[in-house]
């Protein structure tokens, strides 16, 4: 399975793909620091870098399309499940990378510009990094289903819906009053949700593979 | 006979093609070529082997093992080389070393290398800088050097020119020396099997239709060339194929010798892969 790590992690080591790969988490943050309150802070963390930071697997995906890898890589002594593992194992990686940025960013806000406490800041990261996650489990099913290129086009949906729910939350609602639920509380149903979504996205992700080449 | 890879009656069906109980054997130290037509069937033999499609039913043993038991354990010994080179086109010579190191337990990075240079390929070009024939042999260059005991050949050798065939053929006949590897070679360049192939097996429409050793056709096949009345007076029985073209009979035999004894005023040529083929697939059966 490191093989197949490393060669989805190899995109990086290819000119130019480290910008691709960190532009849109750049852009977040340079357009947030325009917006330096909560709301904003919101929008980057728990919005913006996690759909950038988990789109991206979408780009090797399309890279191997376009050569054929899969055949490949099937041809491999690796069993189909170590295959789909592998590639939420690279969405991890490259989310958490993002994500790494987006808590320093989000400690700026506690300790340079005193917006947020501590505890929100870091909940608010917990809230993007279970996003994050969720969103891998749902692309993962998009791509699998429809190929790196059409399953862009569910990618953009749930972005679409995302940000949606985040107008709904941020803006319809009271930040605070919805914060104040309780950070425990907050985790514990994000984790279910996101551990729940992720199993199931897995299962789909690989019986999907499995159809294919049956 | 020691056999490295065996299907027993291996089934499958598609909308519009059905591979029928194929049997195949691949014995120890041996090259056997299958050949065929295009979407005769031989890639989709293939690629159940390897695991890119499921058979309905049937068995393959590879090693004397059942495939799909064992497969991660048994592809550890397999090597597969397609008609085209399926790596991320920015890789270089060593990413691909360097990523077949990571899944293979036998690799052997001295071996990789010292095929590089004998292939004289450039280590420090990615991939998409390299002409086909330069990646066919980075493909085989990285297939042989985590030592498989069975190679499978895909069309592997048909977009190279003469002289990097001819070189590929060599390595070919050096890895079976041992008679402890095997091969498998699917091809419609009838010439290459001609010249490594100990057993020949036929595919048309999904079928076996022949598996024979190489000399066993070098000797026994024959192609009459004949009129209509001698086309006539011969014993339908002991004829394979024919086919009518314009001012002639070409009929394809299998039992030569036997036809040279009876028929001694006609010309009876040594039938090659390729006359099997074109008359087996373009002539009438008999």
């Amino acid at each position: 399975m490191k093989a197949l790590i490393y060669k989805d992690m190899f995109v990086l080591k290819q000119k130019g793909q480290i910008f691709s790969f960190l532009s849109s988490t750049i852009i977040a943050i340079i357009i947030g620091l325009f917006f330096r309150n909560l709301y904003g802070l919101a929008l980057i963390v728990v919005l913006s870098i996690p759909i950038g930071g988990c789109g991206f697997v979408q780009i090797v995906m399309e890279k191997e399309e376009r050569t054929n890898f899969d055949k490949r890589v099937i041809s491999l002594p690796v069993t189909k499940k170590e295959i789909v593992l592998a590639r939420f194992i690279t969405s991890f990686i490259f989310l958490m990378i993002n994500m790494l940025i987006a808590l320093i960013y989000a400690l700026a806000h506690v300790y340079l510009w005193h917006i947020v406490t501590l505890d929100v800041a870091l909940l608010l990261w917990v809230i993007g990094v279970l996003l994050g996650f969720f969103l891998i489990g749902l692309n993962s099913i998009g791509y699998h289903w429809l190929g790196a290129r059409k399953g862009t086009f569910l990618y953009l949906v749930v972005v679409g819906l995302s940000i949606v729910v985040y107008l709904l939350i941020f803006l319809g609602l009271d930040v605070e009053q919805f914060l104040s639920l309780g950070s425990t509380i907050l985790f514990l149903i994000g984790c279910v949700f996101t551990i729940l979504t992720l199993f199931i996205s897995y299962f789909v992700s690989l019986k999907i593979f499995e159809r294919k080449y049956s | 006979m020691d056999m490295i890879l065996e299907l027993k009656n291996v089934c499958k069906s598609f909308d519009d093609f059905q591979l029928k109980n194929v049997s195949l054997q691949v014995p120890k130290g041996t090259i056997v070529g299958l050949i065929g037509e295009n979407g005769a069937g031989k890639s989709t033999i293939i690629n159940i082997i390897e695991g890119l499609l499921k058979e309905d039913s049937g068995e393959i043993y590879v090693f004397h093992q059942n495939m799909r038991e064992h497969e991660k354990e048994i592809k550890q010994d397999i090597g597969i080389i397609y008609d085209t080179c399926h790596y991320n086109e920015k890789f270089k010579v060593k990413d691909v070393g360097k990523m077949l190191s990571l899944v293979y337990r036998n690799w052997d990075q001295e071996k990789y290398i010292e095929y590089i240079e004998r292939f004289q390929l450039p280590k420090n070009k990615s991939l998409d800088k390299f002409s086909k024939g330069m990646k066919m042999k980075l493909c085989f260059a990285a297939e042989l050097s985590h030592h498989p005991k069975l190679l499978i050949l895909d069309e592997a050798t048909s977009g190279l020119d003469p002289i990097v065939r001819d070189e590929i053929l060599e390595i070919l006949q050096e890895f079976i020396m041992d008679e402890e590897h095997g091969i498998l070679i699917s091809s419609h360049i009838t010439s290459d099997l001609d010249k490594i192939a100990d057993y020949i097996t036929f595919i048309h429409n999904g079928e076996i239709l022949l598996t024979k050793t190489y000399d066993d056709i070098h000797n026994d096949y024959g192609i009459i060339r004949c009129g209509q009345k001698i086309f006539e007076a011969l014993p339908k029985d002991e004829i394979v194929a024919y086919k009518k073209e314009e001012f002639e009979y070409k009929v394809l035999v299998e039992n030569r010798h036997d036809f040279e004894k009876v028929y001694q005023d006609l010309v009876i040529d040594k039938a090659t892969i390729e006359d099997i083929m074109l008359m087996y697939v373009r002539g009438v059966r008999v």
